[in-house]
């Protein structure tokens, strides 16, 4: 199916819609921050603290007098640049592992058995034992995520190659002399690209709550780089005497892993063709 | 060994490790194919004519752990006999789409759905002669001419979900035809479309045949299809080759008391020869022994109408009763 086209029937759904506008805008906002923010992040002004929302604070202020807004705006390019890391190293090293534990057989078992231990410990758990086994940093939480979802990956692409591996045209290429490695790369993968970009989507929206948990714990991103989670996290306490400084940054959390979730879903619902039927 | 053979198979076995034993899916399997002509090998399913092929293609996955023995000697296109059975991954794999092509029976799967047909027949034509990627494409529409798919530069393409099941049969013959190939291993090429692109896509294979001289080792379960389109035919049972004739021969005078059950088994040829027409169609009774328990003498045996004592006691051999005609029967003795 040709991509233009494939965007304008995901877009079709109003829902789906929504989120993709919702999420555009955040990414715009991210990336443009200076010029949407008119505050640093890292301003503070004790005189100016647990403010309301008012026309020179659109969001109010936190514990230390700086603007909520430039945090968020700030703060959604390091969110959304961890989620965009841990998606892309997940699904990069999960492909792998699946494609490789579905193609060979004797692979199979060993390196399952590996996922399925990973997978037997709740993701939280895991990701905090292992920053903590690392140290909290941008990079080490990013490393922790991909640990605890590359094994989710590894088993939707495994399934996904057991099946495309027994189909005719597998035997076809091999017999016009195709090597191995080609077959595995040029003719399976690509078939398998319907269930990577679900599983995208997804982990796009998980990472974003992942990182909002673990800074909250106190085991993510260090607190003075202002994330989501940094921030409901450092302000917790101030929240009786100024809503705010958690409700925005929640907000921002729902509103993203929200979207994120309903375009994957209309995604999955789209390439799925066993539910297109019935959308249609 | 004759000069004109392409493909000479002798002895060939396959058997696989089961947990219920060894199955020995081909057994001592000989046959040639004629350079520029086509060898039919016929059976019914499970008799061992797709493993055949596969063996020799070296195409059986290798978690079968397949045991192979015997030799085929094939004829390469620069004069050489290389034995296929013999070769290294990597030399087989050279000749594979190059020399040695295959097609196969679904085209509805045997083609990549993601990719147009124009990209399919080009990656073969890159891989084994080399050419850049505009040289391929142009040589890619050059094969849908010859297939005879019409609108060949619109078709290149397209992908196989646009194409019908005959206009995909003849995408695969593209394919293999690619880099024009002395043999040709078909294996049921026709069996799941309907007779109408049947013929046209026997007709075609015919043709390409006839311009390229190539040789054909065609499988199939088709005994029509081998009348019209075969020049030697080779007929298996439970994994041997019970009978070898040219084609008329075969046809005319089956000496396997199998063969003569499964020609009695065509609807028109008992009226044909100017017999009252029977009311009921004639069947070979029973079923295949199961390939776990052979029968200890002829694996036919226990249907056949004229067995003998004889036939209990071991598996005949494959005898020579006339030129080019052999026969595994005990009633047939050597010329």
């Amino acid at each position: 199916m040709q991509l233009p086209r494939l965007v304008r029937q995901l877009l079709h759904r109003r829902i789906v819609m929504v989120s993709a506008i919702v999420l555009l805008a955040i990414v715009v906002l991210a990336l443009g921050a200076p010029w949407f923010a008119s505050f640093d992040p890292n301003d503070t002004a004790v005189l100016d603290r647990l403010k309301a929302p008012s026309a020179a604070h659109l969001m109010g202020t936190d514990e230390l007098g700086r603007d909520l807004y430039a945090r968020i705006v700030y703060g959604a390019r390091y969110s959304l640049a961890i989620a965009a890391l841990t998606a892309l190293g997940s699904v990069v090293a999960g492909t792998i592992l699946g494609l490789v534990a579905g193609f060979f057989r004797r692979l199979d078992t060993p390196l399952m058995r590996l996922v399925d231990a990973m997978m037997s410990f709740p993701d939280i758990l895991l990701a905090i034992a292992l920053v903590a086994i690392l140290g909290p940093s941008l990079l080490n939480v990013v490393l922790a995520l991909v640990l605890v979802y590359t094994p989710r990956v590894a088993r939707v692409v495994r399934a996904s190659t057991l099946v495309v591996r027994e189909l005719l045209f597998v035997e076809a290429v091999r017999a016009l002399g195709v090597r191995t490695s080609r077959i595995l790369w040029r003719h399976i993968l690509p078939n398998l690209m319907s269930p990577i970009l679900v599983q995208v989507s997804f982990i796009f929206a998980y990472a974003i709550l992942a990182e909002a948990g673990l800074s909250f714990l106190g085991v993510g991103v260090p607190p003075e780089i202002p994330t989501w989670g940094t921030m409901v996290a450092g302000s917790q306490q101030y929240a009786s005497q100024a809503i705010g400084v958690v409700l925005f940054p929640g907000l921002a959390i729902i509103l993203t892993a929200l979207s994120l979730q309903l375009l994957g879903d209309g995604v999955r619902d789209l390439l799925d063709p066993k539910l297109k039927k019935t959308l249609s | 060994m004759s000069d004109l053979s392409r493909l000479v198979v002798q002895g060939l076995s396959t058997s696989f490790p089961t947990e219920d034993g060894l199955v020995r899916s081909v057994a001592d399997v000989s046959f040639e194919v004629a350079a520029g002509k086509t060898t039919a090998l016929v059976g019914e399913s499970g008799s061992g004519k797709s493993v055949t092929s596969l063996t020799l293609m070296r195409l059986l996955p290798k978690t079968a752990n397949a045991q192979v023995s015997g030799a085929a000697a094939f004829g390469t296109r620069d004069g050489r006999r290389v034995d296929l059975l013999q070769l290294t991954d990597d030399a087989i794999r050279q000749l594979r789409g190059n020399e040695l092509a295959m097609i196969f029976q679904e085209p509805m799967t045997s083609l990549n759905p993601v990719f147009t047909v124009g990209e399919q027949i080009a990656e073969s034509v890159r891989l084994h002669k080399k050419l850049d990627r505009a040289a391929a494409l142009a040589h890619a529409k050059r094969m849908l001419d010859l297939v005879e798919i019409p609108a060949a530069a619109q078709r290149l393409h397209e992908y196989p979900h646009q194409l019908s099941g005959g206009m995909r049969q003849r995408v695969m013959i593209a394919l293999a035809m690619a880099c024009d190939p002395t043999l040709l291993i078909a294996d049921e090429p026709t069996t799941a479309l309907d007779v109408t692109i049947q013929a046209q896509i026997l007709v075609l294979m015919r043709r390409l045949q006839a311009e390229t001289g190539m040789s054909i080792l065609f499988i199939t379960h088709n005994l029509g299809v081998v009348a019209h389109h075969a020049d030697d035919v080779a007929v298996m049972y439970a994994g041997r080759v019970v009978e070898r004739a040219q084609v008329r021969p075969l046809f005319a005078t089956p000496q396997h008391p199998y063969t003569q059950g499964l020609l009695a088994c065509l609807p028109g040829k008992a009226h044909a020869a100017g017999q009252e027409r029977p009311r009921r169609l004639f069947a070979i009774r029973g079923q295949v022994s199961s390939p776990l328990a052979p029968p200890p003498g002829c694996a036919f045996e226990p249907r056949c109408d004229q067995a003998v004592a004889a036939c209990t006691q071991a598996m005949p051999p494959l005898v020579t009763i006339a030129e080019s005609r052999q026969a595994r029967c005990v009633l047939r003795s050597a010329a």
